[in-house]
């Protein structure tokens, strides 16, 4: 009786799992090219913000980052964002940063962040971000460290505004030999 | 992001700036539940580190070298869960033969830890930060540690607080959260560390 | 005798045996996501979901299952619906999926899952387990809610999309710092057992 009841419980544990296991990869099979989908869209929608008028985008690896070129429709080079990450206040920020051709900055965007809540957190508002837009690699810079830094820090968050503006700074240089060099000069 | 760190920092993250339970609110039930003595706190801390440190290693290994070859990600919530079971009902057996006096000093929370969240969310994070063998296993300690620290220091207050003239609708559960809350805005001043 | 259907097992998760406020279960998604309203909604929800699917399930293969191996059935169900859970919200609301992050998967551990599965799903009708179920999950689901409402309007100033006190509002940075979770969770504890006390003096 005993081993029976033992045999029994086995099956139907058995039983139970085998069915979940199908049917987790049904769902899976359903979902996986969804999710896929909304990952290739989500970052479409902010290189798109970045680059309202990118068309084509092209993923290259330019020393250890990530890089994304974008095109226009015409096919002519628009820029590139790099995406970068520092260490902030509570950990690591990461950032999206966008390079036109010129090497100035198109727009800054922060993905993803641990800083305070309601302090640091708040570099990754529109107002403080806005600062970079348009900005050369020596104005990239706090005002308070540089006199010719063009960046107001957050009150109460200075550690949080001087690691994106340094995150920034890095993936500008990462980018600039090869603006110089290449690419900027067959646009021509 | 963590998976760049060194192991110190990786360790110091896990055992003081993202705390597990006093920051990351993971494993409250045991938090609340045993910490009004601090005999109890003392074996579930120790308990919860022996079994996260192994739990986290084997979860690590089964996703690594049995989950993901097969493309079977989507198991991974059950395999873990299952393997953090059994991990636990074979480590009771084990200790039970061997180390009969270490049994009896763990052994009556080995199989309260299986619903312990903080074993099931370490394996998880762990992975979630793509961290390596040597990483997860640094990573884990860390944890598990900052688990130990936390409920002896809470359970510490709560003993000192019970002797304290608190007003009736306070007593008990509503004075615990408001001294765990207390005690989370300290650990809060550790995330600074990460800019040393 | 049990009644076939007993619509208290509905009403009883929603106050007199709230999961949260009475039996102090599922308190780590409570206290972690409780800093914004819309994904304490979503947490809510989701939450609800994985609890009606296991006590279904449970509840309608309650006779089959022998006790020896009870536990790691009902793991492998809650695991299953949590799972499911996970596939759809990283689907469709990729969004919310990342803002819950660990305390989706987490929801397997959960103690409330479990132990409704173990004390009520494992011993009723499939109806009443439903109703248990629903009645549970509101329960949760209107304290996380709560929560978050005090929370993200003190700490932030605003409530989801709504903004409350105006631009010059200098939000309570705390509320919304894990510090604050504790401390309104403590608070409406110790109100609830106040209005429960004052009844039963009356």
């Amino acid at each position: 009786m005993k081993t029976k009841e033992r045999v029994a419980g086995v099956v139907i544990l058995v039983v139970v799992t085998l069915t979940a296991g199908f049917l987790l990869s049904q769902v899976y099979a359903v979902a996986s090219p969804r999710i896929e989908e909304q990952k290739r869209k989500e970052k479409e929608n902010l290189c798109q913000e970045i680059f309202p008028e990118g068309k084509k985008m092209e993923d290259v690896q330019v020393g250890q980052l990530p890089v994304t070129i974008v095109y226009d429709q015409a096919g002519v080079k628009l820029g590139q964002i790099v995406q970068n990450r520092v260490t902030g206040y509570g950990g690591e920020i990461f950032l999206l940063v966008g390079v036109d051709t010129e090497g100035k900055i198109r727009k800054v965007k922060v993905l993803q962040h641990n800083e305070t809540p309601g302090l640091g957190a708040r570099v990754a508002q529109g107002s403080f971000l806005k600062q970079f837009d348009q900005l050369t690699l020596e104005q990239l810079y706090l005002k308070t460290e540089r006199p010719e830094g063009k960046i107001d820090a957050i009150s109460g968050a200075t550690i949080s505004s001087r690691a994106i503006a340094e995150g920034v700074r890095k993936a500008l240089n990462l980018l600039a030999p090869t603006e110089k060099s290449g690419s900027s000069e067959k646009d021509l | 992001m963590l998976n760049q760190l060194n192991l110190g920092l990786i360790f110091l993250s896990a055992f003081l700036v993202n705390n597990i339970l006093l920051i990351k609110f993971i494993a409250l039930c045991s938090f609340f539940g045993l910490s009004n003595s601090l005999a109890a706190s003392l074996g579930m801390g120790l308990a919860v580190m022996f079994v996260m440190v192994m739990s986290s290693s084997v979860s690590w290994a089964v996703y690594h070298y049995l989950l993901l070859p097969l493309h079977l990600e989507y198991l991974r919530t059950t395999a873990f869960i299952l393997t953090i079971a059994s991990l636990v009902q074979f480590e009771e057996i084990i200790l039970r033969k061997k180390s009969p006096a270490l049994y009896r000093a763990l052994g009556i929370y080995l199989p309260l830890i299986t619903t312990n969240c903080a074993i099931l969310a370490a394996a998880f994070l762990g992975i979630d930060y793509q961290l390596n063998f040597l990483q997860n296993l640094v990573y884990s300690l860390g944890v598990s540690g900052g688990y130990c620290l936390a409920i002896l220091l809470f359970a510490g207050l709560r003993e000192r607080v019970d002797s304290a003239p608190v007003p009736p609708s306070f007593q008990g559960v509503p004075i615990a959260f408001i001294t765990a809350s207390l005690m989370s805005l300290a650990f809060l001043g550790f995330k600074g560390l990460f800019k040393l | 005798m049990k009644k076939l259907v007993n619509w208290q097992s509905f009403s009883d998760g929603l106050w007199k045996e709230n999961p949260v406020l009475t039996l102090m279960l599922g308190l780590c998604p409570l206290l972690a996501i409780s800093s914004s309203v819309t994904d304490s909604l979503g947490m809510g929800v989701a939450f609800t979901f994985v609890l009606f699917g296991s006590n279904l399930i449970i509840s309608a293969i309650r006779r089959w299952v022998p006790s020896q191996v009870r536990i790691p059935v009902f793991i492998v169900v809650i695991a299953t619906f949590v799972t499911i859970t996970d596939y759809t919200l990283a689907a469709f609301l990729p969004e919310l999926k990342r803002n819950l992050g660990v305390f989706l998967p987490l929801i397997v551990v959960n103690c409330i899952v479990l132990g409704r599965a173990e004390a009520f799903a494992a011993r009723n009708n499939v109806f009443n387990s439903l109703l248990d179920a629903l009645g549970m999950g509101l329960g949760f689901t209107l304290v996380i809610v709560l929560m978050a409402i005090i929370r993200e309007g003190l700490g932030n100033g605003t409530i989801g999309p709504l903004t409350l006190f105006g631009k010059n509002y200098k939000p309570f940075l705390i509320m919304i710092l894990p510090p604050g979770a504790f401390l309104v969770l403590g608070f409406l504890i110790a109100l609830k057992n106040n209005l429960a006390g004052r009844r039963n003096r009356c």
